[in-house]
């Protein structure tokens, strides 16, 4: 397992917000998170990248390992170095920056000593991003932005990637390419972990689900074996 | 006023507006990088100058200004470190230990040079004057404008074209996707402060042959650039330069014509421009 979750409890301020979260993403494959809205699938993503910072009073608790390495307590940063790239809700462009600043401010090389993604590769990935380089980031459209999010977190030559939601907001053509897009990620061999609340985008890219309810992890299952009645019972769909 | 009595007081107003705009462009890149108001500055840029009469005394003019900047920029770094546990409240907070800090400067001066006025001497060659299209001008007022433009070069080159000035101008929208790249914010801040603090000093060397300071200054010094740094608007660093011109212009000038009125002309300037736009008149209006 390249990430492992085990009993994961996440505080913010007095508020309880995860309540064991345990999950298990195997090296190469896509594993989705699914739960309604405010369940804390967000919250787990931030956990993993130790934005749950106790000086800002939240805590975390339980276990979280990357290819065995404890990262509770770590700086998120650090956290980001070990070969982990965060693509966040909202997905947090720059605004002030252009296309190709926001994209050579993320350039990492990667842990193995990779930089198979650099500027040339993304805007070969996405050549719509090309045509935009100059333009600044909140002059971009709302899909466009998406994929700037996506290809920066590239730019970092992870191993693994965490994708937030990363469909809200976008037209159903732009989710499809955002579908291709996944798929060709993992054939890169990058693995990947999204959250989601659309299910259909979820059943496409991943193999694994873990669904979510009140902070808790409660169903695991191959995506594929996802049953209309489940779906119904834990996400009213 | 004669020809050359005009472009005097012209070439004075530039090289006294190109000096504070060294102290004010560390200011800015600490406001708008950190969100730190640091009333420090005018102390280490005292401390600059201070530092220059002794360093210069012993290895001459041209090493101080390599040297004292990094000295300066050295004290920075560990002032930079203990004023962290204040990071991230309210800014009130890290003001008020700022102008803290630079009244125990202030008195730290005091300490090892005492209260005496001193000027340092110019190497020769900086000394007198020179003739351009037949009008005198001192050699030294064209030596700072050359230093300090190269510096406000090398500043806009930083902030527009390297991997630190992105890093910068991303900061300043998004602090904790910043760190989500994989950089240290922390380590980041050190090296914004002590840039900041750096070329503070360096304002302070440059001034250490033209006015005598009392160490006192370092606490006024700072209200003195201060409309620069509101006209050219509190987070537009490339506000900073065409305002300290301005600043420096309206300061020689008003010398000249108005000198009854010399110590209020920059304070009724900047009180006009936050009423034009409260973010610098140099900063463009609508949202950004």
């Amino acid at each position: 397992m390249i990430l492992e979750l085990k009993d994961v409890h996440g505080y913010y301020d007095k508020s309880h917000i995860l309540n064991g979260v345990d999950l298990a993403v195997e090296q190469g494959t896509s594993v989705c998170l699914l739960g309604r809205n405010g369940v804390g699938k967000s919250t787990t993503m931030k956990t993993i990248m130790g934005m749950l910072n106790p000086k800002e009073h939240c805590k975390t608790e339980g276990s979280i390992r990357f290819e065995g390495k404890e990262l509770t307590g770590m700086a998120s940063h650090a956290i980001v170095r070990l070969g982990i790239a965060y693509v966040p809700q909202g997905r947090h462009i720059f605004p002030t920056l252009t296309t190709e600043e926001n994209l050579r401010v993320a350039a990492r090389v990667g842990v193995d000593g990779s930089s198979k993604w650099n500027l040339e590769s993304v805007y070969e990935f996405f050549p719509r991003l090309k045509e935009r380089r100059d333009s600044k980031g909140d002059k971009l459209s709302g899909g466009e932005k998406q994929m700037l999010a996506v290809a920066r977190g590239l730019m970092q030559n992870p191993k693994m990637m965490l994708l937030d939601e990363i469909t809200e907001g976008l037209a159903p053509i732009i989710v499809d390419q955002l579908a291709v897009m996944v798929q060709n990620l993992l054939e890169e061999g990058v693995t990947i972990l999204i959250a989601e609340q659309n299910v259909k985008f979820a059943m496409k890219v991943s193999s694994d689900c873990y669904i979510l309810e009140r902070g808790k992890t409660v169903h695991h299952q191959a995506t594929s074996q996802l049953t209309a009645e489940t779906r119904k019972k834990y996400l009213g769909l | 006023m004669t020809v050359s009595f005009f472009f005097q007081t012209l070439i004075s107003g530039v090289s006294n507006g190109m000096v504070s705009y060294l102290m004010i462009a560390g200011v800015s890149l600490i406001i708008s990088g950190m969100n730190m108001v640091n009333f420090g500055q005018g102390a280490f840029y005292v401390l600059g100058t201070y530092l220059t009469y002794t360093i210069a005394a012993k290895i001459g003019f041209f090493p101080s200004l390599i040297l004292v900047p990094v000295l300066v920029a050295l004290l920075g770094y560990f002032i930079e470190k203990a004023t962290r546990p204040l990071f991230g409240k309210d800014m009130l907070y890290i003001m008020l230990l700022t102008y803290g800090v630079a009244y125990m400067l202030c008195d730290i001066i005091v300490m090892f040079w005492g209260y005496s006025i001193r000027l340092l001497s110019l190497p020769s060659f900086l000394n007198g004057g020179v003739k351009i299209f037949g009008i005198n001008f001192p050699v030294y007022y064209i030596f700072e404008i050359v230093i300090s433009g190269l510096i406000a070069a090398a500043f806009w080159y930083m902030i527009n074209k390297t991997k630190l000035g992105m890093l910068t101008r991303a900061i300043i929208s998004d602090r904790p996707m910043v760190a989500n790249l994989g950089v240290n914010v922390n380590g980041l801040f050190s090296i914004l402060f002590m840039i900041g603090i750096g070329i503070a000093g360096l304002g302070g060397v440059l001034n250490a042959p033209m006015t005598g300071m009392s160490p006192k200054e370092g606490l006024s010094v700072f209200g003195n650039v201060m409309p620069i740094l509101c006209i050219g608007g509190l987070r537009n660093m490339d506000g900073c330069l065409p305002a300290a011109l301005l600043v420096g212009l309206v300061n020689a000038f008003g010398a000249v014509y108005l000198p009854q009125y010399y110590n209020i002309l920059p304070a009724a300037l900047m009180v006009i421009c936050m009423f034009i736009n409260p973010r610098g008149i140099f900063t463009k209006k609508e949202g950004r």
